[in-house]
């Protein structure tokens, strides 16, 4: 703690030309606290026979000079006190000061109104009468805050004092929103507090006397514990886990804290729209930007295509939730091929057999049974066979055998026989469905090995003498 | 109704055009026990109800201590609260001769549309559009509630008011709107103010909450 005579003019000045400066508590004089200039060339203490407080220099005592009010501690404006110069000195608290270790010590009738300080290692300690209102400290030291006596202290905003605050007698607190008081918050005696928001104290809360907490405390594991006549008057959330202890006459004015919520969910809606989609030589993904959209079908997007095979998909957005592609054929695929050569939409090839098999027989036939649809202009006009016998696998586009389709619409079945085969061989076989040269796309090829020997004939079923006859 | 459901977190209730505002709807029970109200704070998920020589006892979803067993020796009305947080509690109506010891079942609890408030249109969300809803906090018990504090939470960007010229923005419960006191019997009005912005994006899933607390005798 400091004080600075900051200030000092006529007699004073000529007598005390240097006396501004920093002073350091130093101890009680008679029943008062004295205070001695860093350097040790100044003091001020109370000279009780004269009831005024002496502003002198070391070793000289020479310079007298009295307190013009009864101010406490010493604060204030002093004049000469009969000494052959006029002149004044003024001593002020240090304000906004960033006091170390020793911290904070107040006797008597101190009285502080403000205190704007940081780490505050020692703590605060109000004495007696002691007065003080600290605005926000950040008290990170050990010290923690301690009244007793009437000690009063006004703490608004507070962080982590880890000493806690104790308060005894009359001493009264007025905390709001601390956190982290490791060290609690003790009161004792009549000590009213009024505490609007802490949280996380570890070292709980415990009233004593008939300390009156209030309003709204979260706090933490140390609980909370009312002694004496202590009356309990704040609310109280998040279940301290170390319990609400009462003793004596102590009384919980209100009961626990009750949390409720209601909750429902709404949608922001949007126009519904259809959102097409479009890729270069493979299927677009759900995931890809949507190039055209449409409120409804069928629609013709602005956007031109450039040569190329184009992949088209389509999905709907009802305004909130998108569909995801939708199938586009009788086949489920959720996209349609577009082919453009210079500038001109080309047919695309027709869609391969739905399904298709090989089938053997008798004679090393083998028969090949497909079945294939589809509607409109791709619609293809045969089936196109390719196979070989060496093991190899047939050339897509280029059949051994082609097949006329029966119908020009519905489903068409295949059901092709090819020419036998010599046992043992290994035949692989290409089914495409073609309209015109356009081949259809993404054939596959299936293998069958030849078993033109048969299964040994059944041996010759002959009558023998005493058989039934069939009649019998 | 049982008198278990009209004290300590089952006195507040929240009204919407006078019916209670039902946040979860519920889907299982065990034999002889129909869930009428889960509360809000019980969050949707998947909680369990049992039936033991006990009572019946209720573990919210994403708890992990099952509550209090209450007895149920007659037909009625009971409120079960959670093992970890007694205020995420059913309601439930039983019916004892139905009731099948050593039953224990899942109980899927779900968010619902237009609980709280209704879909924002295009129109709206083109344009912008502000909407006041208004709750009704009714006090079921027969003692004062006190120190009633209302603060938005979810998505929604809510704003709450008690008296329509203050509003509270912030999700922090020490910034609370103070709704004050709500006699036993009473209520009192809250008001719900959702701001849509012009051109805001479609949402398919925008939670709204209200939290509360308030102080009562135990």
């Amino acid at each position: 703690m400091s004080y600075i005579v900051r200030y000092a003019s006529g007699g004073a000045l000529d007598l005390s030309p240097d006396c501004a400066g920093a002073y350091e508590f130093a101890g009680n004089v008679n029943g008062r606290p004295s205070y001695l200039r860093d350097d040790g060339a100044y003091q001020i203490y109370y000279y009780d026979s004269v009831m005024r407080w002496i502003l002198e220099r070391i070793p000289e005592h020479d310079a007298v000079w009295r307190l013009d009010a009864d101010s406490p501690d010493g604060l204030g404006v002093y004049v000469n006190a009969g000494g052959p110069a006029e002149g004044w000195c003024e001593l002020v608290w240090v304000d906004d000061a960033e006091i170390g270790s020793g911290g904070i010590t107040l006797g008597g009738s101190a009285e502080v109104e403000h205190i704007i300080t940081h780490a505050v290692a020692g703590g605060i300690i109000l004495g007696g009468a002691a007065e003080v209102a600290v605005s926000h400290a950040t008290l990170t030291g050990a010290g923690g805050i301690a009244l007793a006596g009437a000690a009063r202290v006004g703490y608004r905003y507070t962080e982590t004092p880890t000493g806690g605050i104790a308060l005894s007698g009359a001493a009264t607190v007025a905390l709001t929103r601390s956190h982290a008081i490791t060290g609690g918050i003790t009161l004792g005696g009549t000590a009213p507090a009024t505490i609007t928001h802490v949280e996380t104290g570890s070292g709980g809360i415990t009233l004593g006397g008939t300390a009156q907490p209030n309003t709204h405390v979260e706090v933490g594991s140390g609980g909370i514990e009312l002694g004496g006549s202590a009356t309990w008057s704040f609310t109280v959330s998040h279940r301290p886990s170390g319990g609400i202890v009462l003793g004596g006459s102590a009384t919980v004015e209100s009961g626990r804290i009750y949390t409720a919520a209601v909750r429902g969910l709404h949608r922001v809606w949007a126009a519904p729209e259809y959102r097409v989609y479009r890729s270069e030589d493979s299927p677009p993904a759900e995931t890809d930007t949507p190039y055209a959209t449409a409120t409804e079908l069928p629609a013709t997007p602005a956007d031109t295509f450039a040569d190329g095979d184009w992949y088209v998909s389509l999905s709907y957005f009802n305004g909130v939730l998108d569909s995801g592609f939708l199938p586009l054929n009788e086949r489920g695929e959720t996209y349609r091929r577009l082919t453009i050569a210079a500038g001109e939409a080309a047919a695309a090839p027709p869609q391969g057999p739905l399904d298709w098999q090989l089938v053997a027989e008798a004679g090393g036939v083998v028969r090949v049974q497909a079945w294939y649809y589809e509607a409109g202009d791709l619609r293809a006009d045969s089936w196109a066979i390719a196979y070989t016998t060496d093991g190899s696998d047939p050339a897509a586009g280029d059949p051994t055998v082609t097949v006329a389709m029966q119908a020009d619409a519905g489903p068409e079945i295949l059901s092709h026989a090819l020419p036998g085969q010599a046992d043992g061989v290994t035949l692989k076989v290409r089914l495409q469905t073609v309209r015109g040269t356009v081949y259809s796309e993404g054939s596959t090829v299936k293998t069958a090995t030849i078993d033109a020997a048969g299964p040994t004939a059944a041996l010759s079923a002959d009558a023998w003498p005493g058989r039934l006859t069939s009649e019998e | 109704m049982a008198a278990e459901i009209t004290t300590e977190g089952g006195a507040l209730r929240v009204l919407l055009a006078g019916t209670e505002v039902a946040s979860l709807t519920a889907v299982g029970s065990v034999p002889g026990v129909v869930i009428l109200h889960a509360a809000g704070l019980c969050g949707p998920g998947v909680g369990r109800l049992r039936y033991t020589a006990a009572g019946l006892a209720w573990r919210a979803p994403g708890s992990t201590v099952w509550g209090q067993s209450v007895p149920v020796g007659a037909d009625g009305a009971y409120r079960l609260p959670d093992g970890q947080l007694p205020d995420a509690y059913l309601r439930v109506e039983v019916y004892t001769a139905h009731l099948a010891l050593g039953s224990e079942a899942e109980v899927y609890l779900a968010d619902r549309y237009g609980a709280l408030l209704d879909d924002v249109t295009d129109a709206e969300r083109t344009a912008g559009d502000v909407e006041i809803t208004e709750l009704a906090l009714a006090n079921a018990s027969g003692t004062d509630l006190a120190g009633v504090l209302a603060w938005p939470a979810g998505d929604a960007g809510l704003e709450l008011s008690a008296d329509l010229a203050h509003w509270y923005s912030s999700s922090d419960p020490a910034e609370a709107c103070p709704v004050g006191t709500i006699a036993a019997g009473g209520s009192v009005p809250l008001y719900l103010r959702r701001t849509v912005a012009a051109g805001a994006a479609s949402d398919a899933k925008v939670l709204a909450q209200v939290r509360l607390s308030w102080r009562a005798s135990s």
